[in-house]
Parts: structure tokens; sequence; C-alpha cells
């Protein structure tokens, strides 16, 4: 995240309105974690009420939950904090049903909230890893729209990899 | 995975200031406004269809970027399967900017079939991202090429350069090349790397390893002049001779952004040059030459390296003492500066260097002189092998002259066979002069010294280990809390002032058993009474801490005030467990806790002893007392009088009845085995 430290008290609060009307009071420290807020926070600054029409409350709920977590222990950081925070990160993705994980990601990326993207992605990632084609396509429920034979013949050029 | 690779391709962050404008202008305007992306419509945040989508194929609706993002987090075999689990998918996959060939990946080909299917997959992924490149316009971000090619080099073969070529044509920014053999026996010879790598315009971060680096003129000459170039690695890499033979391979690196350079183990480069000297001032902030062969002689000139933070070499020929005052100490950035096993140096002279943090001089044998002036000098070692163990082509001169008087503001200070003096001590740690602000002290192996004393506010950790001619010790630190002591029993008084004190007394050479050793360490250990904690490993087993009755007649109990002591045996045996706690008991009769653990640290018992609180037990008490304890006479009464209960953690198994039985007759005491059954 950029420098932005000079500008910003960790006193002034921020209104966020998500795409529902939920809007949500958060210090600028926790909302300037997310690099679009930052940005906004830096060009325009004065605006205190920011709509974010794109983000369902519920998932804006969740992102500034994340972000108040991990602003808290930025602030004072040592080891013990870095292992709290990656312990935290990892109860925060255990239980996340493939919808809400969706819209998680897709909020943290359109809020540039890039840490967040990363544990996100990863999260995915773990869903996937070691899994055979199969398996991965049960997991996400894709379907397969490839012409007949063409899927054998992909296979065929890697094979290695799908033993 | 490294941050600093983020997965958005132009499009992507078009459509990124697209929905920012959307943010901005909506401050207004509260209407939803949807956005689109690539390939599906949506919108974040569920709306009312989101429950009948319930099945939906949530990993499809991502932005490609994203996809590329949760890839970059997998190996190159689960990467491969998106190929083959959707049209989006594989399209996904065509497009992943990142290239990772590793050795898991060649080994699963070695199982499979044979090196050439490797090197196939190789080329058909090449040719892949090729025909690819003709519609999408992402550079290659990370390619990662991990193989052991250097096996099959008796023929020519161009893999690598084929490999390579790919990289810069499609102007990667992050390249890996690491053609290190497996087996390190037998003649191997690595691949040659191609010289266009040397001058590409989109490398940032680069490592090699494991290749042979052409010379590209007649004179040795490597050249490195890549614009965008942070840091660059080359490892376990050889030259190729040139033809003309008299000159030697100079690598010279000239990239205007270098941030860091290293060579780690590399053969043939005799002299390394960072920029020509055109460029006043290079970015370079971080050098180092680690060589494995002894005494690689190795002209570096970094002279116009004056950005220059950290240097680092080890195993290097110093060709001179004008090459440090003429390099080195010019390098007025320089914050750390870390000498291993340089010989050829006589003398540092470090007068200039205001910046200098970090001194660590280890094993620089023919090093006679130092002279350093840092005020914000907050570290220095000096380590060299004792000279028992020093071969016969290492002459270590005596005549060591050690002045760092003037890094006032030392934090740390380690001297290993340094030939520093008591005088030298007393002179430079002292509150008054010299290191006033030092916190952490270790001598070791510093046989001049003899009488250690000196007084100082700040320090916080003091060890003093293997001073073989050490006779006795005085220190006055009233912050100290960890004394460390290794070596003989000293016969002298060894005083610490703190009362924040933890020890720890290693006496590797404490004789034979016998009255004598008994009486020394009884005395030794006595210094000790105002720790906090004792931590004794007399480097023997249980029965050396069994003092004799007529010691004990003869001798008061050493550690009256202590409360922990710990005790490191040299089996984990305890075999006369009853007599090693009474003696225990008589060296620190008003112990808290007493722990029994291995040098390895491991615990075999620890005791928890409970007291009355107040002074005597009832006079009937006393007389049955009286008959089995030394101290009738004594005014400091021993544990027999206070006791009343014990508590045992063991982690061994040892005759329980016994020291029950011996706590119940000594002190009608009750021993308990789980601290859990008598907690109140």
């Amino acid at each position: 995240m950029s420098s932005s430290s000079t500008t910003t008290t960790t006193t002034r609060l921020l209104m966020l309105k998500a795409s529902d009307g939920v809007t949500f009071e958060v210090e600028e420290a926790v909302a300037t974690k997310l690099g679009a807020i930052n940005n906004m926070v830096e060009e325009e600054g004065s605006e205190d009420l920011i709509c974010l029409p794109n983000v369902n409350g519920k998932f804006l709920g969740m992102v500034l939950e994340w972000c108040k977590k991990h602003a808290n222990n930025n602030t004072n950081s040592d080891k013990g904090n870095d292992e709290v925070n990656k312990w935290w990160d990892k109860e925060f993705v255990m239980d996340l049903d493939q919808n809400t994980l969706y819209h998680l990601l897709m909020a943290a990326d359109y809020l540039s909230g890039t840490e967040l993207v990363d544990l996100l992605t990863e999260k995915v990632a773990s869903m996937i890893r070691g899994k055979k084609v199969e398996e991965i396509r049960e997991t996400f429920k894709i379907k397969s729209d490839f012409l007949p034979g063409q899927e054998e013949e992909i296979r065929k050029k890697n094979s290695w990899a799908f033993e | 995975m490294d941050p600093s690779i983020r997965f958005s391709t132009k499009k992507h962050r078009t459509q990124r200031e697209k929905r920012k404008m959307n943010i901005t202008s909506s401050i207004t305007n509260t209407s939803q406004t949807p956005t689109t992306h690539d390939h599906h419509h949506h919108h974040v945040g569920p709306t009312d269809h989101d429950h009948d989508h319930d099945h939906d194929d949530r990993l499809s609706d991502l932005p490609e970027p994203i996809i590329h993002h949760v890839m970059s987090f997998l190996p190159t075999k689960s990467v491969t399967r998106f190929s083959a689990l959707s049209r989006r998918l594989s399209s996904a996959w065509h497009s992943f900017p990142i290239i990772n060939f590793d050795s898991d990946l060649a080994s699963s080909f070695l199982l499979a079939a044979s090196k050439q299917t490797f090197l196939d997959f190789g080329v058909a992924s090449v040719q892949r991202r090729r025909r690819r490149r003709l519609s999408s316009d992402c550079d290659l971000q990370r390619f990662r090429f991990r193989a052991p090619l250097g096996r099959c080099g008796d023929e020519e073969n161009d893999d690598v350069g084929e490999i390579v070529s790919f990289a810069l044509e499609e102007r990667v920014k992050q390249l890996t090349l690491d053609c290190r053999p497996e087996c390190k026996h037998g003649k191997v010879e690595p691949p040659v790397l191609p010289e266009a790598v040397f001058s590409s315009k989109s490398i940032k971060t680069m490592e090699l390893y494991g290749l042979k680096l052409r010379s590209s003129s007649d004179e040795g000459l490597i050249l490195v002049s890549c614009p965008l170039m942070e840091d660059l690695t080359i490892g376990e890499c050889t030259t190729i001779p040139s033809l003309t033979d008299s000159s030697s391979t100079t690598v010279k690196v000239s990239c205007g952004k270098l941030k860091t350079l290293r060579f780690e183990n590399c053969r043939g480069i005799q002299r390394i040059q960072v920029d020509d000297g055109a460029v006043r001032r290079t970015t370079l902030e971080s050098f180092s030459f680690v060589s494995r062969s002894h005494d690689y002689h190795c002209e570096i000139d970094l002279s116009s390296c004056k950005s220059l933070k950290s240097l680092e070499l080890k195993n290097v020929h110093i060709v001179s003492d004008e090459w440090f005052s003429g390099q080195v100490s010019q390098l007025v950035s320089l914050e750390s500066l870390k000498l291993t096993s340089c010989g050829g140096l006589k003398s540092i002279v470090c007068r200039c260097n205001n910046s200098l943090k970090i001194m660590d001089l280890n094993d620089c044998w023919t090093l006679e002189n130092i002279e350093v002036v840092s005020l914000n000098l907050e570290f220095f070692r000096y380590s060299t092998v004792s000279s028992g163990i020093i071969s016969d082509s290492r002459v270590i001169s005596n005549s060591r002259k050690f002045d760092i008087r003037g890094c006032v503001f030392l934090k740390n200070l380690r001297l290993i066979g340094a030939n520093v003096t008591d005088t030298w001590v007393r002179d430079n740690i002292n509150a008054v002069s010299g290191f006033q602000f030092l916190e952490n002290l270790c001598l070791k192996n510093c046989n001049l010294l003899e009488k250690v004393g000196f007084c100082t506010d700040h320090l916080k950790s003091m060890k003093l280990v293997n001073c073989q001619n050490l006779l006795a010790v005085e220190i006055s630190a009233p912050n100290l809390v960890l004394f460390t002591y290794r070596g003989h029993v000293l016969l002298s008084p060894i005083v610490v002032t703190s009362l924040i004190l933890d020890a720890e007394l290693s006496l590797t050479n404490s004789g034979v058993l016998g009255s004598e050793y008994f009486k020394r360490l009884r005395n030794f250990v006595s210094y000790f009474d105002h720790c906090k904690t004792l931590t004794l490993d007399c480097h023997k087993d249980d029965e050396a801490l069994i003092f004799p009755s007529e010691e004990r007649e003869a001798l008061v109990s050493p550690l009256h005030d202590l409360n922990h002591l710990k005790i490191k045996l040299r089996r984990a045996e305890l075999k006369r467990i009853v007599e090693v706690v009474d003696s225990l008991l008589w060296l620190a009769p008003r112990l808290k806790t007493l722990s029994i653990i291995t040098s390895e640290s491991k615990p075999l018992v620890i005791f928890k002893f409970y007291y009355k609180p107040t002074s005597f037990k009832s006079e009937e008490d006393q007389g049955d007392v009286h008959a089995r304890c030394l101290c009738y006479s004594s005014l400091l009464k021993c544990w027999r009088h206070f006791l009343t209960r014990v508590e045992m953690d063991t982690f061994e198994d040892f005759d329980k009845k016994a020291l029950q039985s011996f706590f119940m007759e000594n002190a009608e005491a009750t021993l308990s085995t789980t601290a859990q059954d008598q907690l109140p």
C-alpha cells in the first residue's frame, strides 16, 4: 500500500455505503487497507461518504472485518502478531462456501485489497492442488464445453499431467 | 509467491479504472451500475438470480487475471490440468504469464518417460505461448527453469538457448535458470548461457545457477548491461576461458538500476567491475561474493558504488591493504561489512565510514591491525579459529591491534580468539569512556585475559567462554540479565553485581572428583547466590553433584538465597536421585524450583518446593529434625525446618517411593507427582 500516512489520521471516520444501502462507519486507517479507498482518500480528500455500488453489504462487511484485523495488528507489528494474523486468516477462509468466496474475491479485487486477494486466491488454489481434472470439475461444478474429441486431444498433448 | 507480481492485464486495469469512476461518480448517483467482464456479466454481491444459480461454476466466473493469480500458487502439473477443464479455463491456461519448469516437474517426467519428453514439453509450452502472443499483449512475468541439463552435455545441444530466447522474446521480468547437476560426482559440463540474457531490456530479477558463462570478446570480458535489472544472482557458474587465454575473465556489470548483486561459488571469474566509471554513482546497495574454494583470487572494483550499503566477501583473497583503503574505506554509505576467511588483508582502517553499523570479521587470519571509527557502529565481531586448530599454512600474527574506541555507541561486541588484554577491556568497556552503551558482550578464547573487570550501565548480556588464562572476574553491571560462563573453575572470586541476573555456568574442566573438586565447586557457585536462576552444568554425571557428607559438615551451604536451580547432566541418567536431591538441597537450602535437564535441555525432573511462611517449626519438631541435620548450631536453618510439600514433574522413571520417604523422614513433607493433584 502506498504511503498515505502523512495525510491520514487514525481518528478520522469514513462512511462506506454498499449497493444495498447498508452503510459502514470505519476508521480511515482501516478502510485504506483497500487500495481503491486509499486512492480516493488521497485524491479527493475531504469526502467522507463513499458509495460502493458494486459491493453488497454482506461482503463489504466481511472485507472490512478483515481490514480491521489487519490494520490493528499492523500498528504494533512483531513476529507474534504475524502468527496471530496468519491464524486469524486461516480461520477467516476456513469455512467459506464457494459463493461467498467468489463474491468476497470479486469485492476484494474491486476494492484493490491486495493482501486479501492473495489470501482468497490461495484458498481457491488449495481447493485445486493435487486434484485430478474430474475432481476439479466436481469441486467447482465446471461443465466441459469442449467439442467431441477435443478434450482427449488436449490430454494427449500433455499426458504426463493427467495421470 | 512474489507479491510484486500482480495479475492485471491492461484490459483488466482499464476495467478497474472504469469501475473506479463508477465509485466516484456514484457519490451523487446511487443507482446500481452493473459492470461487464470479458466473459460473463456479473456483479459483486448476491442478486435475485443468485439463489437459482447455486450450481454455478464460480471458478470460471472469475476474471482471467484472478484465475492467473490462483494458478500462480499451483505447481505446473496442476496448472496444466486447467487446459482440459473447459474452454474458458483452457484459454486462461494459454495466457498464463508464468512458466515454471521445476525439478519436481522434471522428475515426474523422468519417472514417466525420458528427459527428452520434458524438453519437448518445454518447447511445446514455448510454442503455445508464441501462438498466443499474437492475440494477447501481456508480457511474461516470471520464467523459472530448473533442470539438470548438464547431464546430456556430451553432444551439442541448445535446449537452454531455445528456452532462453523464448523467455527474452516474451519480455520476461523474472528469470530463473537453474541447471545445477543432480549428482555432484562425474564430470558434468554445464550448459552455456546465451549471451543475449546479459543485454535483456525486460529482466528485473535474474538468478543463474549451474551455467557456463561465455565472454563476448577475446579479452575475456562478460558484460552485463540490462537497463531494468535490479537483482542479479550468479551462482555455481563457470566461465569459458577465452581463446587468446592471456587475459583473465572479467565480469563487468553495468546496469543502471541494479540494487543487489550476488556471486556464489563461481569459478573462473578473476575480475569484477561494477559500472564502467562513466556513471558517477551506481545504484548498487548490496554486493556479495562468496566462494567455496579457499583463498579465491578475484579483483573486485567497487569504486563507483557510492550507494553500497552492504558488502560481504567470503574466502576471497584480498589483494592488498591499499585495496581496502582505496575501495571499502571510500564507501561512504556502507552500513554492513562482513568478511569471512579473507586472506591477504593486514590492516583495516575505517575512519570515514560513519554510516557503518555492522562490522563482522571472521577468520581473516592475516589481519594485524584494526582501526575503526564510526559513530553508528552497533555490532562488531572479530573471530578467529583458536590457535590449536590452525593449520601450518596460516600463521597467526600475535601483534594484533584493536582500536575501535571511536565507536562510542557500540551495542554488541564479540571477540573470539582476539588478543585483547585486561587493560584493553578496562579501557574500552566502562561507564565513563569507551563503549558506554554496550548491551551484549562476548569474550571467547581470549587467552590473554587474566582479570576481567569493568563497570558499565547498559550491559544486558555477558558471555565469558573458554578464556584459558582467566583468573578472576569482577563486573559491576546493574542491568545485566544474563551472565554465561564456560570454562574451568576459577579459584578467585567471580563478582557480578546485578540484582536481576540469571547465570549459566558451564564448567568444562572441573577436575577429578574428590575433596578438592567439591571444595572448589562449592566456592565457585557461592558467588552466584544472589541470582534469580542459576544453571549449572558440570559436564559430568549425577555423582559429580553428590557432595560427600564430610564436605557438607565442613562447609556452609553456599546458595542460601537462591530460588531457582537448574542442573544440566551429561547423560540422561539419574541413578542416585535421592542422594542428588539431598545434596542439591544442601547446596541451595531454600529452593523454590529445582530442574534437572540433559545437556540438550531435555527435562528429566522438575521439583517445586513449598515452605512454611514463618520462621520456625514448633519446638518438638525441631527436636526431631536436629538429629538429622547439620544446622543445629547455625543461624541459617536448612530446608528440613520449613519444607511442607513437594511437587514433582517427571519425564523419566524414577524411584518415587524412595523420594517420598526421603522427604517424609527429613521434613515430614509430602511429595506429589503431578501438579494437578494438589493444587489448592
